[in-house]
């Protein structure tokens, strides 16, 4: 009754409908017109995780784990030329200016934290490792290279080789005088221009790693999505001409599809959102599944027109047919996607409203504007006299899935595919697999600086820091320094700790210097006194004491950053806790860029199996309201499944670790793949309820809705399959993952979708 | 270059203050930690190195004693503490000494596999920092003029304080304070003696190396002392005899002097390396200093340099199949003798 209702007002008022969605084109338009990329670091952790409420509570005080590492090198291989000094000084002094950058933790020769101890016969003597009357002639140089050995910080502020040395520096979330959020797209653009720019030449090369510069180039990137889309449209385009055989009905989903998408960023930009490079895909999954439900209106109405109806008459009633199925399919992938709040990620979050929004659009501008403009065309002689019934050999072939041997081996070989998929699925590794950026490419300048970096110092930029917390001045007692160091020294003995550093191992050092260097004193003092000598030289800046030193942080250097290695150290980092905690001292998980991959990591992983209960859940609960039968939502979800876990799988064998960014593509997947389903099964049910066998019923589904599945599903793979030419290796992973989601799906759905029917209408299966 | 010096006799009456303050204090007043096996000790510091029959053995950090037939294989030893160990000694193929941080004392009678706790007094706050057994004779010196001496083997201990080898203004004050004032008396006399940073032994003559220039002989097995006056306020970190008998020490920025008829010769080691320990082996004299430096001389005159890329520094060697096998900083290192030219 609504659907007769609403049928009649929109193709009554059908000028005013399609004035109303001008309208919000033009004004949605606009808005989209103004989206800008938008990225953040801290919109990619899990804020309520435990390790990252620590993170949050003392990075202030310790600093962030968003930082960014400048490594200036000698193209001759030594540092120790004037040239050098002053690039390398210019990069210093050009940092300390750029917008975002935390003054205070920019750390490089140049900065006055950087000093040198040696002991004397009377004592002490230090200074900067620079002098302040450095000159950049032979001597000059000589007592600079002097001071670094003596300073030992070779491997840190200088490589190990003397071919570079670095600037770093922390960045911040917040502007302090504005209090907006740091723009890291931005920043990545002024470390291109105001350092890379500036001071790469013929002698100087400069390497830049650091989340902020990877999402820059990310977005540089994406910016090419842009060429992609446009292929993928144009190739779509083609196909659905092909397909119908009308030019304006293959405009018709192509503009509607395209509307959605404008609408889409439109609102998300009225929403105050950006969008994120890593979700740059999104638009086009909108576009995707637009397509899909456009060519089954277009399909609909074409074969009514082929029927004799006249356009108007073939609109309205592919209206009324595709109402319920395409609102269905849209609606749970809509509630799906929208479930993915509930998952503590930023970004992820953002996704969920960027998909959720994006597939609703498309039930306005597919089920309801497409007919509304497929009703004023007028179809030339030509297309009415298409014959009808030219694919039926191919249907009624295919109907045989429905024949009981044939369901068998089916299902038998889909059995046998899942296990595969789920036995695979178990090896998919959590978070990043590789050493720089999975991102991008090995080849991209930001890997090959990551590369370099790892490979000419000897520190490594994955960082866990467990926070110490004790009691005030702390530092000054040995039972807890003693505390710290024992804890210290468990965690270095654990493979992938390449080497730690806290207050206590540093006082163990300060004390030596107190004994004229002498390392059989590098112990901690039993004696307050001698403690207090040796830490109280120790400044807050070096990032090891707050003020009153009742926290200090332990510092692990990783080996690398694979999932599997952060797992390690974590869990001994709490067996550790649990044996040395104890009233005086508190262990504290995490900060440090490691420790934020550790929350981030038992996040996703926590997600991973919630996510598809949410979006199963949706689709399940809409499938069950729409077609009243557990069968056929069994047999709309039951493939549905084995795809996701082969698609798992495939994630292991591309090894694509599971992220914030390639874990929610599982659950979009389930949206592209359940439209298949739901159109072919809501035919077969109304023939079925109408008393044909289940084969006819397939039959008739095929015929009235088959091409448009199989061509759908070739289409877009088609379109999504030219992203391995990208210049993201994200991009490249998604293209190839989609394309097997689009097809697999498609093929889930005429193949192993009739054969359970076969099993679960056992009854209607008998042959007249 | 060289600067010679005479040093000055200062015999003193041992009966001004009575010879020595022996006490039989040694004792374990406080439960010590285990070291824990690590994979780690023989990667990290280690300060002091000896072979023994055709054992090696090595100690440092964290109670970490290890050892070792081949000098690349490293067993770990079972120690009861966990403090940083600072010399080893042994008296035979099974017996031994090791000393360390909280006034540790700890003897081996297995060849070293497994070691007990004789000495661990963490309230006085005060590493030993050197060990020297022969015979039944073990020495045992460290922070503040701490000296412990057993001639049973470790069986029984004194605590000597020899007040000959004050200056002579402290040993002074402290005899006006000796009678008035017992109790500060008690605490000025913990306090007034060098750091005793190396002891040798060598028959009935006894050498001490300290604290600012600090020299001391006994020709008596240890019951008298007199200093030996250096022309160097810096301080020594090791002494030894040469192959010509003549007493070798060396100290602080890369200062060694050589005791040879009276006179002390010096030399001044390139790039200023304080020096934590001297090996004499047949002819050659090798310094292990700081920053990775290697002072190594055919002649026991012209010194020759040799520096490890990573700055670590070395504190002691031994030559093991012509290798020179090295406890640093950075655990044990090698370097073929050959490569030594």
């Amino acid at each position: 009754m609504l659907i007769h209702s609403l049928e009649t007002f929109l193709f009554r008022q059908r000028p005013l409908v399609i004035l109303a969605f001008a309208f919000f084109t033009a004004v949605l338009g606009f808005q989209a017109s103004n989206i800008h990329l938008d990225a953040s670091f801290n919109k990619n952790i899990p804020l309520q995780h435990e390790y990252m409420q620590t993170y949050v509570q003392y990075s202030e005080e310790f600093g962030g784990a968003n930082t960014v590492y400048i490594s200036v090198c000698d193209k001759e291989g030594d540092i120790f030329n004037p040239e050098f000094f002053e690039a390398l000084k210019g990069v210093h002094d050009q940092l300390f200016f750029i917008p975002g950058i935390n003054r205070t933790l920019v750390n490089s020769l140049y900065s006055p934290s950087t000093r040198f101890i040696e002991v004397v016969e009377d004592g002490f003597a230090g200074g900067p490792v620079i002098p302040a009357d450095f000159q950049a002639d032979k001597q000059g140089l000589a007592t600079v290279k002097q001071n670094v050995e003596k300073a030992g910080i070779v491997g840190r502020s200088v490589s190990d080789d003397y071919s570079c040395a670095m600037v770093s520096s922390q960045l911040l979330e917040k502007n302090p005088d504005t209090g907006e959020s740091l723009d890291s797209i931005a920043l990545a653009n002024e470390l291109e221009k105001q350092i890379r720019e500036k001071f790469e030449d013929e002698n100087i090369s400069i390497h830049i790693i650091g989340f902020a510069k990877m999402i820059g180039d990310v977005a540089t990137g994406a910016k090419d999505v842009v060429v992609f889309f446009a292929i993928a449209i144009a190739i779509t385009s083609l196909m659905v001409w092909i397909f119908c055989r009308s030019l304006l009905l293959t405009v018709l989903p192509i503009v509607c599809s395209f509307m959605a998408v404008v609408w889409q960023l439109g609102m998300l930009n009225t929403l105050g959102f950006g969008l994120d490079p890593m979700s740059i895909l999104v638009p086009f999954l909108v576009f995707a599944i637009g397509v899909s439900h456009g060519v089954q209106m277009i399909n609909s109405i074409g074969k009514r027109v082929h029927e004799g109806m006249t356009a108007r008459e073939a609109s309205c009633a592919s209206f009324v047919k595709l109402l319920i199925p395409g609102g269905i399919a849209l609606l749970s992938d809509t509630v799906g996607f929208l479930t993915l709040l509930n998952i503590d990620i930023g970004i992820i979050r953002e996704l969920a409203i960027t998909a959720s929004v994006g597939v609703a659009i498309i039930i306005l501008t597919n089920l309801f504007l497409l007919p509304v403009l497929a009703s004023y065309i007028d179809f030339d002689k030509q297309f009415k006299a298409q014959p009808e019934g030219t694919h039926d050999h191919i249907w009624r072939a295919m109907s045989s899935f429905t024949k009981p041997k044939v369901a068998y081996s089916i299902l038998a070989v889909t059995a046998l595919l899942y296990v595969f998929g789920y036995v695979k699925s178990q090896d998919m590794k959590i978070g990043d697999m590789q050493a720089g950026a999975p991102a991008l490419h090995a080849d991209s300048r930001y890997n090959q600086d990551t590369f370099l970096i790892t490979d000419r110092y000897a520190i490594s930029t994955d960082i866990l820091k467990v926070i110490v917390e004790t009691k005030e001045s702390g530092c000054t007692y040995h039972s807890v320094m003693n505390q710290i160091d024992q804890f210290q020294w468990r965690l270095e003995n654990v493979e992938g700790v390449q080497s730690a550093v806290s207050l206590s191992s540093v006082a163990k050092v300060v004390n030596t210097g107190f004994n004229e260097g002498n390392l059989k004193w590098r112990s901690l003092p039993r004696n307050t006194n001698s403690l207090v000598q040796s830490t109280a030289r120790i400044e807050t800046s070096t990032g090891l004491l707050n003020r009153d030193c009742s926290v200090m942080p332990i510092i692990l250097f990783l080996e690398d950053h694979k999932a599997e290695t952060i797992e390690r150290i974590v869990n001994e980092v709490k067996a550790a806790r649990d044996e040395l905690q104890n009233d005086e001292v508190t262990f504290r998980l995490a900060s440090g860029s490691a420790g934020v991959m550790a929350a981030t990591n038992e996040a996703v992983s926590a997600a991973q199996v919630p996510m598809l209960w949410y979006v199963y859940g949706a689709v399940v609960v809409l499938c069950l309201l729409s077609f009243r039968s557990v069968k056929a939502t069994v047999a709309v979800v039951l493939p549905l499944f084995v795809v996701s876990t082969l698609a798992q799988a495939l994630m292991t064998y591309l090894e694509i670790g599971l992220t914030v960014s390639t874990m929610p593509v599982i659950a979009l997947g389930v949206g592209i793949g359940v439209d298949y389903g739901i159109y072919i099964l809501s035919t077969m049910v109304e023939s079925l309820r109408n008393g044909s066998s289940l084969r006819t019923s397939y039959f008739n589904a095929l015929k009235e809705r088959g091409s448009a599945v199989l061509f759908t599903g070739l289409t877009l793979a088609i379109g999504v399959s030219t992203w391995v030419f990208s210049a993201l290796k994200f991009q490249v992973d998604m293209g190839i993952l989609l394309t097997f989601m689009f097809l697999v799906n498609m093929l889930g759905a005429i193949i192993v979708l009739p054969a359970l029917a076969s099993i679960l209408w056992r009854d209607n299966n008998k042959e007249s | 270059m060289t600067k010679t010096s005479l040093y000055s006799l200062i015999l003193l009456s041992s009966t001004l203050l009575g010879m020595t303050d022996a006490v039989a204090s040694l004792k374990v007043s406080q439960t010590a930690t285990p070291t824990v096996k690590s994979s780690l000790a023989d990667k990290k510091l280690l300060t002091d190195i000896t072979s023994v029959g055709s054992r090696l053995f090595s100690l440092g950090e964290r109670g970490h004693i290890i050892y070792s037939e081949n000098g690349t294989d490293w067993t770990q030893a079972k120690v009861p503490v966990n403090v940083l160990l600072t010399s080893i000694s042994f008296s035979s193929e099974k017996t031994g000494f090791a000393v360390g941080h909280d006034a540790t004392i700890l003897k081996t009678t297995d060849g070293g596999e497994s070691w007990t706790l004789l000495n661990y007094q963490p309230e006085l706050d005060r590493p030993l920092l050197a060990v020297k057994s022969f015979g039944n004779e073990v020495v045992a010196v460290g922070a503040y003029g701490l000296f412990w001496q057993s001639k049973d083997s470790g069986n029984t201990w004194t605590q000597e304080f020899h007040d000959e080898l004050l200056l002579e203004e402290d040993r002074e004050f402290l005899l006006e304070i000796k009678d008035s004032d017992p109790e500060l008396y008690e605490i000025e006399k913990q306090y007034l003696l060098p750091h005793f940073n190396d002891v040798y032994l060598s028959g009935d003559n006894w050498y001490l190396a300290g604290e600012a220039g600090f020299v001391a002989q006994s020709s008596n097995q240890g019951n008298d002392w007199e200093k030996l006056e250096v022309d160097y306020y810096g301080s020594f970190f090791s002494l030894t005899k040469n192959e010509q008998e003549n007493l070798v020490v060396a100290g602080l920025r890369g200062n060694v002097f050589e005791e040879s008829s009276d006179a002390w010769q010096a030399f001044s080691m390139d790039g200023k390396a304080t020096i934590n320990d001297i090996l004499v082996y047949k002819e050659t004299v090798f310094l292990f200093a700081n920053s990775g430096n290697l002072y190594f001389s055919a002649n026991g005159e012209d010194f020759k340099h040799y520096v490890f890329d990573d700055g670590k520094a070395v504190m002691s060697g031994v030559v093991k199949n012509s290798n020179l096998v090295l406890a640093t900083e950075a655990g044990i290192k090698f370097i073929p003798l050959a490569t030594l030219k």
